[in-house]
């Protein structure tokens, strides 16, 4: 199918047409084209955005517990399906490495790539602020990857799927809340539609 | 009638295979939540009745799906082996976890195997079943529908 080119692309100009013919239908299985749009510069930027936005999430989480010491216990199990989901993230994307730099890639434990991510965020002084807060940045992170769903490559959709699902499930253990689509689903949870604006 | 998964390339056999899993999928939990409304005591048994409507819903909408995608759609299997004995609440609810754990997994595999429409409803779908399972479970998974992923520690 990436083959058919519609005849007035055809008509427009040989040198696309001929990019087109090399990069997309010169030989690959769809199972390699599928791979290397795994690879893509597109791909990457999202993992590496994702794994970003995962490790601020973390950040997140221990300050309010180290804020709210009481809340610690409550949040233990969430935060422990952040790391587990950071560390899926990492793996996934040296599943993908960057065809061209390998090299560039491993940085050391601690290494400079996330000290900005390292600045520990604010917390609310209130508890029950605190947890509000840590609600809307899983509602609000769940509704930007279900979007990311559409434009990625297939396993990485399926990845950014299984993140915005467990978002809004991590927001619903918060505060009871479910997105405004999914009101029917449970019976007694309240639907908000935060992740929409 | 326009199914609730929108037709897409009829050429599209990876994609009508995940809609298939899919459907058989929820034919496993319509059939499960019957054991788990059989169990489940009076305080749950409106939530099931609600739920198991709703897997009857999506059910009749993937068969439809199938049919636009030019597949037959699969039956339901004759009986289903549970994945432990079910004998009363606290087991019947674990069952209905397992249900949407399982149901999640198809749906994911479906967000890889479809585009457009039907991989965005496939992920609205997941994390449905997702929301579900945490009702039932009080607690939430890393990875929903990612068996890769699980922990090792099923828990049940």
């Amino acid at each position: 199918m990436p083959c058919e080119l519609p005849r007035r692309t055809l008509l427009a100009g040989g040198g696309v047409l001929l990019a087109a013919f090399l990069t997309g239908c010169s030989g690959p299985s769809p199972r390699q084209a599928a791979e290397r749009a795994e690879r893509s510069a597109g791909a990457r930027l999202l993992r590496e955005e994702t794994e970003a936005d995962s490790l601020r999430l973390l950040a997140r989480y221990d300050s309010v517990a180290d804020t709210h010491p009481e809340l610690a216990e409550r949040l233990a199990p969430l935060r422990r399906n952040v790391e587990a989901q950071l560390t899926a993230l990492t793996r996934s994307s040296d599943a993908s490495p960057d065809p061209g730099g390998a090299a560039e890639e491993a940085p050391a434990e601690g290494g400079g790539r996330d000290s900005e991510e390292r600045v520990p965020p604010e917390v609310e002084s209130e508890p029950d602020a605190a947890l509000a807060g840590l609600a809307r940045a899983e509602s609000e992170l769940a509704g930007r990857r279900l979007e990311a769903v559409a434009e990625a490559p297939p396993e990485l959709a399926r990845l950014l799927a299984s993140l915005a699902a467990a978002g809004a499930t991590q927001r619903y253990l918060l505060d009871g809340a479910v997105p405004e689509d999914d009101g029917f689903v449970l019976d007694g949870a309240m639907a908000q539609g935060e992740e929409e604006t | 009638m326009t199914g609730l998964w929108p037709a897409g390339d009829p050429g599209a056999d990876v994609a009508l295979l995940a809609v298939q899993a899919a459907l058989a999928a929820e034919h496993a939990t319509v059939y499960g939540y019957g054991v788990v409304g059989a169990w489940a005591g009076d305080d749950a048994r409106d939530e099931v009745r609600r739920l198991l409507e709703a897997h009857r819903d999506q059910r009749d909408g993937l068969r439809r799906s199938v049919r636009e995608l030019g597949g037959s759609p699969v039956a339901a299997s004759a009986g289903y082996a549970l994945p432990f004995p079910v004998g009363d609440a606290i087991s019947a609810t674990a069952l209905a976890a397992v249900l949407e754990d399982r149901l999640a997994g198809a749906y994911a595999d479906l967000v890889r195997a479809g585009d457009g429409e039907v991989r965005l409803t496939a992920a609205r779908e997941l994390r449905r079943a997702a929301l579900r399972a945490a009702r039932w479970r009080g607690s939430a998974v890393a990875l929903p529908g990612l068996a890769e992923f699980a922990a090792p520690d099923g828990g049940g």
